[in-house]
């Protein structure tokens, strides 16, 4: 990857920040009501709703963009309250890993369901 | 640059240069708290979606692994954090449009942007009870 100057890389962020906010409108709506009436669900039912198509296109893309935009919204928090600079590293790479790794299990364990 | 060698203005080491404002100094408004709001449920929405790729994670590791992450959101305190994790949701979703608005330029003026907090306060609280009663 060729290195981008760091002006257009903030503008960047800000832009896809703002472009997963927007998707993400729709399907927060919808995610939240969904998964409060399946929360409780025994595991048979849980299985069947998370094995319908649509429903693991939907939570597919739900858990990718929130997760993205999790990590994009947690990287300005850092980079404003984390002043050194090694710590501040240390965190960026920490917050990555752990939204990286939520976003992959619950991405996984979707599909395993649904496919 | 020029108070380098400027007599005029003292030279100060970093310990002793002037600071931006604190927050605590500024009485709060409706627009500020709101705001900072915005952050802050942004950051337990971070933790929140951990918790929801808990049950997914359940529901794909079969029946017993289920069933305790089912107990877990099925207690007082599973529940307390769901609701708490809708309120916050609903919260960072009404002020986000507010904020998309703003982005795109409207919207900036005092009133306006009062206005436009309080509904957002009011729909996001809607919202909330409408997921949990119905």
């Amino acid at each position: 990857m060729e290195s981008a100057r760091a002006s257009e890389r903030g503008a960047r962020h800000w832009w896809l920040q703002r472009l997963s906010a927007l998707a993400l409108i729709p399907l927060t709506l919808w995610f939240v009501f969904a998964i409060l009436g399946h929360i409780g669900d025994r595991h048979q039912a849980a299985l069947a709703w998370v094995g319908q198509p649509g429903v693991a296109v939907a939570l597919s893309a739900y858990i990718v963009l929130m997760f993205f935009h999790a990590q994009l919204g947690l990287q300005v928090v850092v980079e404003d309250y984390v002043s050194s600079e090694g710590a501040r590293m240390k965190t960026l790479l920490a917050l990555k890993a752990v939204n990286l790794l939520g976003g992959a299990a619950a991405i996984v364990s979707v599909l395993s369901v649904a496919l | 640059m020029i108070s380098a060698n400027n007599p005029q203005v003292p030279r100060l080491t970093v310990s002793q240069r002037p600071l931006s404002p604190h927050l605590q100094i500024y009485r709060p408004q409706l627009t500020s708290v709101l705001s900072i709001l915005h952050r802050g449920t942004g950051v337990v929405l971070a933790f929140g979606a951990l918790l929801i790729a808990g049950w997914f994670w359940g529901v794909a590791g079969g029946v017993e692994v289920y069933g305790v992450v089912r107990g877990f959101f099925d207690g007082w305190f599973g529940k307390g954090l769901l609701f708490i994790w809708t309120l916050c949701t609903f919260y960072h979703l009404c002020n986000g449009v507010r904020h998309l608005v703003w982005d795109a330029g409207y919207g900036f003026e005092l009133p306006a942007a009062y206005l436009s907090g309080k509904i957002m306060v009011g729909v996001s609280l809607g919202l909330t009870l409408l997921a949990w009663l119905v």
